[in-house]
Protein backbone atom coordinates (compact mmCIF):
# COMPACT_ATOMS: atom_id res chain seq x y z
CA UNK A 1 0.00 0.00 0.00
CA UNK A 2 1.94 3.21 -1.15
CA UNK A 3 1.90 6.34 1.87
CA UNK A 4 -0.29 8.59 1.75
CA UNK A 5 2.21 12.05 0.88
CA UNK A 6 -0.14 13.95 3.22
CA UNK A 7 0.06 11.33 5.46
CA UNK A 8 3.16 12.44 7.91
CA UNK A 9 2.52 15.88 7.65
CA UNK A 10 -1.34 15.44 9.20
CA UNK A 11 0.13 13.45 11.89
CA UNK A 12 3.20 15.15 12.90
CA UNK A 13 1.00 18.55 13.02
CA UNK A 14 -1.81 16.20 15.02
CA UNK A 15 0.80 14.73 17.53
CA UNK A 16 2.01 18.50 18.13
CA UNK A 17 -0.67 20.48 18.55
CA UNK A 18 -0.77 20.56 22.77
CA UNK A 19 3.21 21.06 22.38
CA UNK A 20 2.43 23.68 19.79
CA UNK A 21 0.17 25.69 21.86
CA UNK A 22 2.62 25.18 24.83
CA UNK A 23 5.38 26.80 22.78
CA UNK A 24 3.04 29.92 21.17
CA UNK A 25 1.96 30.08 25.51
CA UNK A 26 5.86 30.37 25.97
CA UNK A 27 6.92 32.29 23.25
CA UNK A 28 4.39 35.06 23.76
CA UNK A 29 5.46 35.05 27.93
CA UNK A 30 9.07 35.33 26.83
CA UNK A 31 8.10 38.07 23.88
CA UNK A 32 6.28 40.31 26.68
CA UNK A 33 9.40 39.84 29.28
CA UNK A 34 12.10 40.60 27.42
CA UNK A 35 10.53 43.24 25.04
CA UNK A 36 9.35 45.03 28.71
CA UNK A 37 13.26 44.97 29.82
CA UNK A 38 15.18 46.25 26.17
CA UNK A 39 12.22 47.12 23.61
CA UNK A 40 10.59 44.82 20.99
CA UNK A 41 12.82 44.76 18.42
CA UNK A 42 15.62 42.76 20.80
CA UNK A 43 12.47 40.35 21.49
CA UNK A 44 11.37 39.44 18.22
CA UNK A 45 15.10 39.21 17.07
CA UNK A 46 15.83 36.94 19.74
CA UNK A 47 13.04 34.92 20.82
CA UNK A 48 11.87 34.38 17.73
CA UNK A 49 14.92 32.24 16.26
CA UNK A 50 15.20 30.45 19.40
CA UNK A 51 11.17 29.25 19.81
CA UNK A 52 11.93 28.62 16.12
CA UNK A 53 15.33 26.05 17.47
CA UNK A 54 13.70 24.98 20.36
CA UNK A 55 10.88 23.38 18.16
CA UNK A 56 13.46 22.24 15.08
CA UNK A 57 15.38 20.11 18.23
CA UNK A 58 12.30 19.02 19.50
CA UNK A 59 11.38 17.69 16.13
CA UNK A 60 14.63 15.83 16.15
CA UNK A 61 14.01 14.27 19.28
CA UNK A 62 13.40 11.04 17.96
CA UNK A 63 17.19 9.99 17.27
CA UNK A 64 17.39 11.54 20.58
CA UNK A 65 15.34 8.95 22.03
CA UNK A 66 16.16 6.13 19.72
CA UNK A 67 12.54 6.29 18.41
CA UNK A 68 13.93 6.88 14.60
CA UNK A 69 14.68 3.02 14.08
CA UNK A 70 11.07 1.92 14.58
CA UNK A 71 10.06 5.22 12.67
CA UNK A 72 12.21 4.12 9.55
CA UNK A 73 10.15 0.50 9.08
CA UNK A 74 7.31 2.74 8.07
CA UNK A 75 6.12 3.44 4.90
CA UNK A 76 6.55 6.92 5.36
CA UNK A 77 10.22 6.94 5.96
CA UNK A 78 12.32 8.72 7.83
CA UNK A 79 13.42 11.33 5.34
CA UNK A 80 9.30 12.09 4.81
CA UNK A 81 8.63 12.48 8.65
CA UNK A 82 11.97 14.27 9.07
CA UNK A 83 10.37 17.24 6.66
CA UNK A 84 6.94 17.19 7.73
CA UNK A 85 8.57 18.33 10.97
CA UNK A 86 10.63 20.83 9.63
CA UNK A 87 7.48 22.11 8.26
CA UNK A 88 5.63 22.13 11.12
CA UNK A 89 8.73 23.38 12.82
CA UNK A 90 8.77 26.00 9.99
CA UNK A 91 5.45 27.28 10.44
CA UNK A 92 5.17 27.53 14.26
CA UNK A 93 8.45 30.05 13.99
CA UNK A 94 6.37 32.29 11.23
CA UNK A 95 3.48 32.22 13.38
CA UNK A 96 4.95 33.37 15.91
CA UNK A 97 7.50 35.61 14.23
CA UNK A 98 4.99 37.38 12.24
CA UNK A 99 2.71 38.11 15.35
CA UNK A 100 5.71 39.80 17.30
CA UNK A 101 6.33 41.60 13.92
CA UNK A 102 3.12 43.32 14.27
CA UNK A 103 3.20 44.17 17.50
CA UNK A 104 6.60 45.69 17.52
CA UNK A 105 5.55 47.56 13.98
CA UNK A 106 2.09 48.86 15.51
CA UNK A 107 4.29 50.97 18.04
CA UNK A 108 6.34 52.25 15.83
CA UNK A 109 9.23 50.83 17.12
CA UNK A 110 10.93 49.92 13.59
CA UNK A 111 9.89 49.32 9.86
CA UNK A 112 8.54 45.70 8.90
CA UNK A 113 10.94 44.90 6.93
CA UNK A 114 13.74 45.82 9.26
CA UNK A 115 11.69 43.88 11.94
CA UNK A 116 11.22 40.71 9.51
CA UNK A 117 14.64 40.85 8.83
CA UNK A 118 15.79 40.86 12.45
CA UNK A 119 14.63 38.01 13.17
CA UNK A 120 14.15 35.88 10.14
CA UNK A 121 18.37 36.21 9.65
CA UNK A 122 18.90 34.59 12.91
CA UNK A 123 16.05 31.91 12.62
CA UNK A 124 17.31 30.87 9.19
CA UNK A 125 20.98 30.55 10.46
CA UNK A 126 20.06 29.06 13.35
CA UNK A 127 17.80 26.40 11.85
CA UNK A 128 20.40 25.40 8.93
CA UNK A 129 22.98 24.93 11.29
CA UNK A 130 20.97 23.02 13.79
CA UNK A 131 19.78 20.68 10.70
CA UNK A 132 22.82 20.37 9.23
CA UNK A 133 25.13 18.94 12.21
CA UNK A 134 22.14 17.21 13.69
CA UNK A 135 21.96 15.11 10.60
CA UNK A 136 25.70 14.70 10.33
CA UNK A 137 26.36 14.39 14.73
CA UNK A 138 22.93 14.09 15.55
CA UNK A 139 20.82 16.35 17.87
CA UNK A 140 22.96 17.40 20.84
CA UNK A 141 25.80 18.62 18.31
CA UNK A 142 22.88 20.69 17.16
CA UNK A 143 22.57 22.21 20.45
CA UNK A 144 25.74 22.76 21.25
CA UNK A 145 26.13 24.57 17.65
CA UNK A 146 23.43 26.73 18.23
CA UNK A 147 24.09 27.17 21.70
CA UNK A 148 27.61 28.61 20.73
CA UNK A 149 26.11 30.60 18.23
CA UNK A 150 23.58 32.22 20.04
CA UNK A 151 25.78 32.86 23.07
CA UNK A 152 28.00 34.55 20.42
CA UNK A 153 24.99 37.32 19.46
CA UNK A 154 24.19 37.52 22.67
CA UNK A 155 27.21 37.95 24.97
CA UNK A 156 27.95 41.32 23.68
CA UNK A 157 24.82 42.83 24.38
CA UNK A 158 24.59 40.48 28.19
CA UNK A 159 28.35 42.48 28.88
CA UNK A 160 27.28 45.88 27.94
CA UNK A 161 29.56 45.94 25.27
CA UNK A 162 26.99 46.80 22.59
CA UNK A 163 25.85 44.98 19.47
CA UNK A 164 28.57 43.31 17.49
CA UNK A 165 27.68 44.27 13.58
CA UNK A 166 28.48 41.06 12.75
CA UNK A 167 26.26 38.88 15.35
CA UNK A 168 23.52 37.40 14.21
CA UNK A 169 21.02 38.14 17.14
CA UNK A 170 20.28 41.72 17.97
CA UNK A 171 18.64 44.82 16.40
CA UNK A 172 21.79 46.36 15.51
CA UNK A 173 24.35 45.20 13.10
CA UNK A 174 24.47 45.62 9.22
CA UNK A 175 22.10 44.66 6.87
CA UNK A 176 23.77 42.97 4.38
CA UNK A 177 25.37 40.94 7.26
CA UNK A 178 21.82 39.60 8.06
CA UNK A 179 21.17 39.40 4.53
CA UNK A 180 24.69 37.14 4.46
CA UNK A 181 23.08 35.06 7.22
CA UNK A 182 19.68 34.08 6.12
CA UNK A 183 21.47 33.25 2.76
CA UNK A 184 23.32 30.72 4.70
CA UNK A 185 20.78 29.37 6.91
CA UNK A 186 18.47 29.02 3.74
CA UNK A 187 21.44 26.75 1.69
CA UNK A 188 22.06 25.10 4.67
CA UNK A 189 18.35 24.01 5.04
CA UNK A 190 18.09 23.54 1.35
CA UNK A 191 21.35 21.29 1.73
CA UNK A 192 20.05 19.28 4.41
CA UNK A 193 16.90 18.91 2.76
CA UNK A 194 18.16 17.73 -0.29
CA UNK A 195 20.36 14.90 1.43
CA UNK A 196 17.23 14.29 3.09
CA UNK A 197 15.65 13.32 0.07
CA UNK A 198 18.45 11.41 -1.42
CA UNK A 199 18.58 9.49 1.81
CA UNK A 200 15.23 8.22 1.00
CA UNK A 201 14.00 5.27 1.11
CA UNK A 202 16.99 4.41 2.68
CA UNK A 203 15.93 3.85 6.55
CA UNK A 204 18.82 5.29 8.27
CA UNK A 205 17.95 7.77 10.60
CA UNK A 206 19.50 11.10 10.64
CA UNK A 207 22.11 11.74 13.10
CA UNK A 208 23.56 8.32 13.16
CA UNK A 209 22.79 5.36 15.55
CA UNK A 210 25.00 2.46 16.68
CA UNK A 211 24.94 -0.72 14.85
CA UNK A 212 24.86 -3.39 17.18
CA UNK A 213 25.12 -7.02 16.17
CA UNK B 1 -8.28 -14.88 4.16
CA UNK B 2 -4.35 -14.95 3.00
CA UNK B 3 -4.60 -16.94 0.30
CA UNK B 4 -0.74 -16.27 -1.70
CA UNK B 5 1.98 -17.83 -0.14
CA UNK B 6 4.23 -15.03 1.87
CA UNK B 7 8.00 -15.07 1.24
CA UNK B 8 11.29 -13.00 1.70
CA UNK B 9 13.73 -14.02 -0.19
CA UNK B 10 17.38 -13.13 1.23
CA UNK B 11 19.88 -13.56 -1.27
CA UNK B 12 23.77 -13.26 -1.38
CA UNK B 13 23.37 -10.87 1.70
CA UNK B 14 26.63 -8.79 3.17
CA UNK B 15 27.43 -6.51 5.23
CA UNK B 16 29.50 -4.74 7.25
CA UNK B 17 29.62 -4.87 10.87
CA UNK B 18 29.07 -2.80 14.11
CA UNK B 19 29.44 1.14 14.39
CA UNK B 20 28.15 4.29 13.56
CA UNK B 21 27.55 5.43 10.35
CA UNK B 22 30.74 6.92 9.92
CA UNK B 23 32.89 4.16 11.22
CA UNK B 24 30.76 2.13 8.86
CA UNK B 25 32.04 3.99 6.20
CA UNK B 26 35.97 4.05 6.67
CA UNK B 27 37.77 1.83 5.83
CA UNK B 28 39.63 0.91 8.91
CA UNK B 29 36.68 -0.06 10.68
CA UNK B 30 35.71 -2.50 7.79
CA UNK B 31 34.53 -6.00 8.54
CA UNK B 32 31.98 -8.14 7.25
CA UNK B 33 29.00 -9.11 9.81
CA UNK B 34 26.77 -10.93 7.74
CA UNK B 35 28.88 -12.28 4.91
CA UNK B 36 27.02 -14.34 1.63
CA UNK B 37 23.57 -15.18 3.76
CA UNK B 38 20.73 -17.21 1.44
CA UNK B 39 17.75 -18.05 2.74
CA UNK B 40 14.36 -18.39 1.70
CA UNK B 41 12.10 -17.39 4.59
CA UNK B 42 8.36 -18.58 4.77
CA UNK B 43 5.50 -18.05 7.03
CA UNK B 44 5.89 -19.57 10.46
CA UNK B 45 8.02 -18.73 12.67
CA UNK B 46 12.08 -18.31 12.23
CA UNK B 47 14.51 -18.36 14.96
CA UNK B 48 17.57 -16.38 14.23
CA UNK B 49 20.51 -17.67 17.28
CA UNK B 50 24.16 -17.16 17.15
CA UNK B 51 26.22 -15.93 19.89
CA UNK B 52 26.87 -12.52 20.46
CA UNK B 53 28.60 -10.60 17.50
CA UNK B 54 27.40 -13.02 15.26
CA UNK B 55 25.28 -10.91 12.87
CA UNK B 56 22.10 -11.36 13.90
CA UNK B 57 20.89 -7.62 14.61
CA UNK B 58 22.40 -6.83 11.00
CA UNK B 59 20.69 -9.68 9.34
CA UNK B 60 17.30 -8.50 10.97
CA UNK B 61 17.77 -4.32 9.77
CA UNK B 62 18.81 -5.75 6.44
CA UNK B 63 15.49 -7.44 6.25
CA UNK B 64 13.59 -5.11 8.20
CA UNK B 65 14.90 -1.90 5.44
CA UNK B 66 17.17 -0.31 8.00
CA UNK B 67 20.67 -0.61 6.46
CA UNK B 68 21.12 -1.51 2.67
CA UNK B 69 22.91 -4.66 1.82
CA UNK B 70 26.82 -3.87 1.17
CA UNK B 71 25.88 -6.64 -1.86
CA UNK B 72 22.98 -9.28 -1.94
CA UNK B 73 19.20 -8.24 -2.26
CA UNK B 74 16.48 -8.91 -0.24
CA UNK B 75 13.43 -10.04 -2.21
CA UNK B 76 9.45 -9.71 -1.11
CA UNK B 77 6.82 -11.27 -3.93
CA UNK B 78 9.30 -10.99 -6.31
CA UNK B 79 10.10 -7.28 -5.83
CA UNK B 80 13.20 -6.35 -4.78
CA UNK B 81 13.08 -4.71 -1.44
CA UNK B 82 16.19 -3.56 0.31
CA UNK B 83 17.45 -0.43 0.00
CA UNK B 84 19.98 -0.57 -2.38
CA UNK B 85 19.04 1.95 -4.90
CA UNK B 86 15.92 -0.04 -6.04
CA UNK B 87 11.82 1.52 -6.37
CA UNK B 88 10.94 3.40 -3.32
CA UNK B 89 7.12 2.20 -3.91
CA UNK B 90 7.87 -1.33 -3.88
CA UNK B 91 10.44 -0.78 -0.17
CA UNK B 92 7.00 1.53 1.20
CA UNK B 93 4.65 -1.45 -0.12
CA UNK B 94 6.99 -3.93 1.76
CA UNK B 95 7.12 -1.43 4.65
CA UNK B 96 3.23 -1.20 5.26
CA UNK B 97 3.66 -5.20 5.44
CA UNK B 98 6.10 -4.84 8.26
CA UNK B 99 6.65 -5.46 12.09
CA UNK B 100 9.93 -4.80 13.45
CA UNK B 101 11.24 -4.45 16.83
CA UNK B 102 14.59 -3.45 17.06
CA UNK B 103 17.06 -4.83 19.38
CA UNK B 104 17.59 -1.31 21.23
CA UNK B 105 14.94 1.19 21.05
CA UNK B 106 13.74 4.17 22.65
CA UNK B 107 9.87 5.83 23.08
CA UNK B 108 8.91 9.21 23.26
CA UNK B 109 8.96 9.57 27.16
CA UNK B 110 5.90 12.07 27.70
CA UNK B 111 3.23 9.81 25.33
CA UNK B 112 1.45 6.80 27.28
CA UNK B 113 1.87 2.94 25.87
CA UNK B 114 -1.89 3.40 23.71
CA UNK B 115 -0.23 6.78 22.26
CA UNK B 116 2.67 5.32 20.79
CA UNK B 117 1.01 2.52 19.47
CA UNK B 118 -1.32 4.82 17.91
CA UNK B 119 1.16 6.83 16.40
CA UNK B 120 3.20 3.61 15.02
CA UNK B 121 0.03 2.82 13.77
CA UNK B 122 -0.88 6.17 11.84
CA UNK B 123 2.19 5.83 10.63
CA UNK B 124 1.30 2.54 9.22
CA UNK B 125 -1.36 3.63 7.21
CA UNK B 126 -3.37 1.82 9.40
CA UNK B 127 -7.65 2.34 8.18
CA UNK B 128 -8.75 5.41 10.84
CA UNK B 129 -11.94 3.67 11.05
CA UNK B 130 -9.97 0.28 12.38
CA UNK B 131 -7.19 2.01 14.36
CA UNK B 132 -7.98 2.15 17.90
CA UNK B 133 -9.73 -1.35 17.82
CA UNK B 134 -6.14 -2.75 16.80
CA UNK B 135 -4.24 -0.79 19.28
CA UNK B 136 -6.51 -1.74 22.17
CA UNK B 137 -6.09 -5.36 20.56
CA UNK B 138 -2.50 -5.02 19.88
CA UNK B 139 -1.91 -3.61 23.80
CA UNK B 140 -3.88 -6.84 25.07
CA UNK B 141 -2.13 -9.35 23.32
CA UNK B 142 1.33 -7.69 24.69
CA UNK B 143 -0.48 -7.56 28.57
CA UNK B 144 -0.64 -4.03 28.74
CA UNK B 145 -4.04 -2.18 29.94
CA UNK B 146 -4.99 0.03 27.11
CA UNK B 147 -6.51 2.32 29.77
CA UNK B 148 -3.54 2.66 31.79
CA UNK B 149 -1.97 6.79 30.92
CA UNK B 150 0.88 6.51 32.56
CA UNK B 151 3.84 7.91 30.36
CA UNK B 152 6.28 5.68 29.28
CA UNK B 153 9.27 7.15 31.32
CA UNK B 154 7.85 5.54 34.14
CA UNK B 155 6.84 2.45 32.78
CA UNK B 156 9.55 -0.40 33.16
CA UNK B 157 11.86 -2.05 31.04
CA UNK B 158 9.85 -4.76 30.17
CA UNK B 159 6.35 -2.64 29.89
CA UNK B 160 8.64 -0.64 27.33
CA UNK B 161 9.84 -3.63 25.28
CA UNK B 162 5.94 -4.87 25.27
CA UNK B 163 5.22 -1.00 24.06
CA UNK B 164 7.66 -1.75 20.96
CA UNK B 165 6.18 -5.54 20.01
CA UNK B 166 2.55 -3.90 20.53
CA UNK B 167 3.48 -1.05 18.42
CA UNK B 168 5.41 -3.59 15.77
CA UNK B 169 1.79 -5.71 15.58
CA UNK B 170 -0.26 -2.88 15.46
CA UNK B 171 -0.94 -3.30 11.75
CA UNK B 172 -1.20 -7.37 11.98
CA UNK B 173 1.84 -7.67 9.56
CA UNK B 174 2.46 -10.09 7.29
CA UNK B 175 6.47 -9.80 7.93
CA UNK B 176 6.83 -9.24 11.62
CA UNK B 177 10.70 -8.83 12.44
CA UNK B 178 11.72 -8.86 16.24
CA UNK B 179 14.73 -8.51 17.45
CA UNK B 180 14.72 -9.89 21.30
CA UNK B 181 11.25 -9.87 22.22
CA UNK B 182 11.86 -11.52 24.98
CA UNK B 183 14.00 -9.56 26.75
CA UNK B 184 13.23 -8.54 30.19
CA UNK B 185 10.34 -10.45 30.06
CA UNK B 186 8.80 -12.59 32.84
CA UNK B 187 8.04 -16.21 32.16
CA UNK B 188 4.16 -14.92 31.95
CA UNK B 189 4.87 -12.33 29.70
CA UNK B 190 7.02 -14.53 27.51
CA UNK B 191 4.37 -17.24 27.21
CA UNK B 192 2.43 -14.08 26.26
CA UNK B 193 4.72 -13.33 23.43
CA UNK B 194 5.02 -17.22 22.10
CA UNK B 195 1.23 -17.22 21.49
CA UNK B 196 1.32 -13.66 20.01
CA UNK B 197 3.96 -14.65 17.68
CA UNK B 198 2.65 -18.44 16.98
CA UNK B 199 -1.00 -16.36 16.29
CA UNK B 200 0.65 -14.35 13.57
CA UNK B 201 2.39 -17.06 12.10
CA UNK B 202 -1.25 -19.09 12.05
CA UNK B 203 -2.33 -16.18 10.09
CA UNK B 204 0.18 -16.70 7.45
CA UNK B 205 3.05 -13.81 8.29
CA UNK B 206 6.93 -14.94 7.93
CA UNK B 207 8.02 -13.95 11.55
CA UNK B 208 11.58 -13.86 11.99
CA UNK B 209 12.87 -13.52 15.52
CA UNK B 210 16.26 -13.24 16.74
CA UNK B 211 17.61 -14.61 20.12
CA UNK B 212 20.64 -15.28 21.90
CA UNK B 213 18.63 -17.55 24.53
CA UNK B 214 17.70 -21.18 22.62
CA UNK B 215 15.15 -21.58 25.58
CA UNK B 216 13.40 -18.64 24.56
CA UNK B 217 12.65 -20.10 20.83
CA UNK B 218 12.42 -23.96 21.80
CA UNK B 219 9.15 -25.30 21.09
CA UNK B 220 8.10 -22.05 19.58
CA UNK B 221 10.21 -21.99 15.82
CA UNK B 222 9.16 -23.76 12.89
CA UNK B 223 12.63 -22.93 11.26
CA UNK B 224 16.08 -22.22 13.18
CA UNK B 225 18.40 -20.43 11.50
CA UNK B 226 22.74 -20.68 13.25
CA UNK B 227 24.77 -17.80 12.68
CA UNK B 228 28.44 -17.39 13.48
CA UNK B 229 30.34 -14.93 12.36
CA UNK B 230 28.17 -13.63 9.94
CA UNK B 231 27.86 -17.14 8.17
CA UNK B 232 24.82 -19.54 8.12
CA UNK B 233 26.28 -22.60 10.05
CA UNK B 234 22.60 -24.12 10.10
CA UNK B 235 19.48 -23.68 8.87
CA UNK B 236 16.77 -26.16 9.02
CA UNK B 237 14.00 -27.29 11.32
CA UNK B 238 14.70 -27.58 14.76
CA UNK B 239 14.86 -31.63 14.69
CA UNK B 240 16.93 -31.44 12.31
CA UNK B 241 19.74 -30.14 14.39
CA UNK B 242 19.32 -32.64 17.21
CA UNK B 243 18.88 -35.11 14.60
CA UNK B 244 22.46 -34.22 14.12
CA UNK B 245 23.72 -34.05 17.51
CA UNK B 246 21.78 -37.58 18.48
CA UNK B 247 24.39 -39.97 19.45
CA UNK B 248 26.87 -37.14 21.40
CA UNK B 249 24.62 -36.03 24.33
CA UNK B 250 24.96 -38.43 27.25
CA UNK B 251 23.80 -37.99 30.88
CA UNK B 252 25.65 -39.69 33.85
CA UNK B 253 25.09 -39.85 37.80
CA UNK B 254 27.86 -39.06 40.29
CA UNK B 255 27.75 -39.37 43.47
CA UNK B 256 29.25 -35.61 44.71
CA UNK B 257 29.56 -32.56 42.76
CA UNK B 258 33.14 -32.94 43.25
CA UNK B 259 33.28 -36.61 41.62
CA UNK B 260 31.62 -35.03 38.29
CA UNK B 261 34.46 -32.14 37.59
CA UNK B 262 33.55 -29.65 35.68
CA UNK B 263 34.95 -28.90 32.18
CA UNK B 264 35.06 -25.22 30.46
CA UNK B 265 32.63 -24.84 27.38
CA UNK B 266 34.98 -24.55 24.94
CA UNK B 267 35.99 -26.28 21.74
CA UNK B 268 39.24 -28.01 22.75
CA UNK B 269 37.90 -30.56 25.59
CA UNK B 270 36.56 -33.41 24.30
CA UNK B 271 33.13 -32.83 26.29
CA UNK B 272 30.96 -29.80 26.99
CA UNK B 273 28.91 -30.48 30.79
CA UNK B 274 25.35 -29.23 29.13
CA UNK B 275 23.83 -28.85 32.87
CA UNK B 276 24.75 -29.94 36.13
CA UNK B 277 21.63 -30.67 39.17
CA UNK B 278 21.56 -32.09 42.51
CA UNK B 279 19.42 -34.91 42.92
CA UNK B 280 17.27 -35.57 46.00
CA UNK B 281 19.83 -38.09 47.18
CA UNK B 282 22.58 -35.48 46.96
CA UNK B 283 23.79 -36.94 43.93
CA UNK B 284 24.58 -34.84 40.81
CA UNK B 285 23.13 -35.86 37.40
CA UNK B 286 25.28 -34.25 34.70
CA UNK B 287 24.42 -34.06 30.77
CA UNK B 288 27.47 -33.97 28.43
CA UNK B 289 27.79 -32.85 24.98
CA UNK B 290 30.61 -34.84 23.18
CA UNK B 291 32.46 -34.65 19.98
CA UNK B 292 31.11 -37.80 17.68
CA UNK B 293 33.25 -40.93 18.14
CA UNK B 294 33.79 -40.07 22.09
CA UNK B 295 35.04 -42.79 23.74
CA UNK B 296 32.56 -42.90 27.02
CA UNK B 297 33.25 -44.74 30.53
CA UNK B 298 30.51 -47.11 31.49
CA UNK B 299 28.46 -44.38 33.73
CA UNK B 300 27.97 -42.67 30.85
CA UNK B 301 24.39 -43.45 28.73
CA UNK B 302 23.18 -41.88 26.13
CA UNK B 303 20.51 -39.32 26.15
CA UNK B 304 17.85 -37.61 24.23
CA UNK B 305 18.98 -33.92 23.22
CA UNK B 306 17.23 -31.27 23.78
CA UNK B 307 17.45 -28.41 21.40
CA UNK B 308 19.83 -26.33 23.82
CA UNK B 309 22.55 -29.10 23.47
CA UNK B 310 22.19 -29.77 20.19
CA UNK B 311 22.88 -26.03 19.48
CA UNK B 312 25.78 -26.33 21.82
CA UNK B 313 26.82 -29.74 20.22
CA UNK B 314 26.77 -27.61 16.45
CA UNK B 315 28.50 -24.80 18.46
CA UNK B 316 31.31 -26.74 19.42
CA UNK B 317 32.20 -29.73 17.53
CA UNK B 318 29.54 -29.48 14.37
CA UNK B 319 30.85 -26.52 13.09
CA UNK B 320 32.77 -27.92 10.52
CA UNK B 321 30.72 -30.04 9.32
CA UNK B 322 27.70 -27.46 8.83
CA UNK B 323 28.97 -24.75 7.63
CA UNK B 324 28.46 -23.60 3.75
CA UNK B 325 29.36 -20.74 2.12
Amino acid sequence: MPAQPWLPRRVEACRHARELALGLALFAAAFVAVAATWGGLLAASAVCPLYGVMFLLYSLRAGYYGVDEMESACPVGPAQLMLARLLVAGIADLAAGLAATCIVALSGQAQPGMVILSWIAPATLFAGVALAVSLEFGPTAAIGAVSVIGALGLLPRGLHLGSSPLAPVGPGGWIHWKLIYTACGMGLILLSMGKLRRSEPCGQAPGGGDYAD
Amino acid sequence: METTRTELVASSLWAMGSGTHRQVRSKAKRAWAVCGIDHVFVAGVTAVVGPNGSGKTTLLRLLATIRAPARGEVVFEGRRVDTGGVSSADIRRYRACLGYLPQSFGLYPGMSSRQFVRYIGELKAVDPRELDERVDRALVMCGLDPACNRTLSRRSEGERRRTGLAAAVVAWPRVAILDEPMRSSDPIERLRCKGLLRALADAGAVCIVASSAISDVDGLCDRLLVLDGGRLAFAGAPHELTAMAQGCVFTAEFPSAAACGHQPPTGTVDTVIASASRRPGGTMRVRAVTPPGWTRSPEWVPARPSLEEAYLWLRTFGASSSYRD
